[in-house]
């Protein structure tokens, strides 16, 4: 696979949210509106650029038995760094807004999932590709998420009125139900599209094999001495 | 080093552990000392902005005072910054929380004129419910598109807020101030009771005490610098 390919493919065909589901937490969250789900989306992207980046690089030396914990503390030296940085130079309202999900990219499962799945298994230079089609994957979802929530309760975008004569604000969109709605439609939307893919070539649409279940070694990691 | 990658030996183990997370302080200590300053900067700047807001033109800002406390059974700190001009004492600012907000602390600035009248609120720190809670907190400008594609400007000055306009002018008495629906005399909204009733009971809090322990602290603002 090219370097393209690698940082293509976490912006589409296996988008972090929409189709390997990881990070559900912080999406549902924090996407109330769009200026929040780029905040957050671009501190993911952060994140798991330069974790995957120090992860493949110490791949060849980190022993597989302790390899999880090693992975952690790169991730949480990130977020810490992230975290840091954020609250000295980003705009305070986005600082306040994010408040306790940016220590709680640490446990985000994409930055995790990155650094199992392709941090330790490929050379740095595709693991920092890898890492920028993920996290640009992440905040395109969480923009796109956060932009239909915003609208669809105010008729605002990044806090610009779209429609000036829309006085009244609804509540389900920006509330924790709405964020399930809407993701859920954002679901069936990306499936059907695949599934429409699929038909058109006439093929049934099954889940890619690297994406499926049986491919996933993430829990055996007893299992494997 | 594929020695290392499976090693079985606790000792190498632990150490190596120990040393990934050595590095991780020593990066942390660095990013921390780097951005001591400017987050320093950037919270000042906060208050100062805020600050601003609520106080008349000044040349000089004097405060944090001291060990000023709510006199209600609370007991909350209540902090007071005063504004200067030639050296003179023109106007405090009171800042205080209250928890009785609908999810978590409420932290309002209030601007007192010496006599003890409300100059102007604002509150700093909120995470109350978007679209419910919010708006009785926040002061907001709204842009709509079409002013923006015109280029219009916008308005200058703090943005209005009804219920938080409505303490302007007001002094605090002996009785805490109740919304009309506790059979009180202040507005509020419709769905965000608690909101308003925290908004309500952190303004009376620092408007009372300026009234009770006024000398205190404008002795203690007087001889700051």
């Amino acid at each position: 696979m090219s370097l393209v390919q690698d940082f293509t493919k976490g912006i589409w065909k296996e988008n972090p949210v929409l189709v390997l589901l990881l990070g559900m937490c912080p999406t549902l969250a924090v996407t109330s509106n769009a200026k929040n789900g780029l905040g957050m989306g671009l501190a993911t992207l952060f994140v798991l650029l330069g974790s995957n980046i120090v992860i493949s690089c110490i791949r060849g030396i980190v022993p597989k038995k302790i390899r999880i914990p090693c992975y952690i503390v790169v991730i949480a030296t990130f977020v810490s760094v992230v975290e840091m940085l954020m609250s000295a130079y980003a705009p305070p309202a986005i600082t306040q807004a994010l408040g306790i999900f940016i220590p709680l990219i640490v446990v985000n499962c994409i930055v995790l999932g990155r650094a199992e799945a392709f941090a330790s298994k490929n050379n740095p230079l595709r693991s920092a590709f890898d890492g920028l089609g993920m996290g640009a994957g992440f905040t395109l979802a969480l923009v796109a998420l956060g932009a239909t929530r915003e609208f669809l309760s105010s008729g605002t975008l990044f806090e610009v009125k779209m429609i000036p004569a829309w006085k009244v604000s609804f509540m389900l969109p920006t509330g924790a139900p709405g964020a399930f709605i809407i993701l859920g439609c954002f679901l069936a939307f990306m499936n059907w599209l695949n599934i429409r893919k699929a038909v058109k070539r006439g093929e049934i649409y099954l889940t890619p094999k690297e994406l499926s279940c049986r491919s996933c070694r993430i829990c055996s990691i007893s299992s494997e001495d | 080093m594929g020695k290392l990658k499976d090693t079985n030996n606790t000792f190498i183990l632990g150490l190596f552990l120990c040393i990934i997370g050595a590095v991780a302080a020593l990066i942390l200590a660095q990013v921390s000392a780097m951005t001591k300053e400017p987050i320093k900067a950037n919270e000042a700047k906060v208050l100062n902005n805020a600050l601003k807001e609520v106080l008349p033109t000044y040349d000089q800002i004097v405060g944090p005072t001291e060990g000023i406390k709510s006199s209600d059974a609370e007991k909350y700190d209540v902090t007071f910054y005063g504004a200067k001009k030639d050296g003179k004492l023109i106007a405090v600012a009171g800042i205080s929380k209250t928890m009785k907000g609908y999810s978590g602390e409420i932290q309002a600035l209030v601007g007192i004129n010496l006599n003890g009248d409300i100059r102007t609120v604002i509150i700093t720190q909120q995470k109350e419910t978007p679209g419910l809670g919010t708006v009785v907190c926040e002061r907001k400008n709204e842009v709509t598109i079409v002013q923006l594609l015109k280029g219009e400007k916008q308005a200058e000055g703090l943005p209005p807020n009804p219920i938080l306009d409505q303490f302007d002018d007001k002094k605090a008495g002996k009785e805490p101030w109740k919304v009309k629906k506790d059979g009180g005399t202040l507005d509020y909204i419709t769905g965000a009771t608690i909101s308003s009733r925290a908004v309500a009971d952190v303004v009376y809090r620092i408007s009372h005490t300026y009234n009770v322990q006024g000398k205190e602290i404008k002795s203690q603002l007087a001889a700051g610098k």
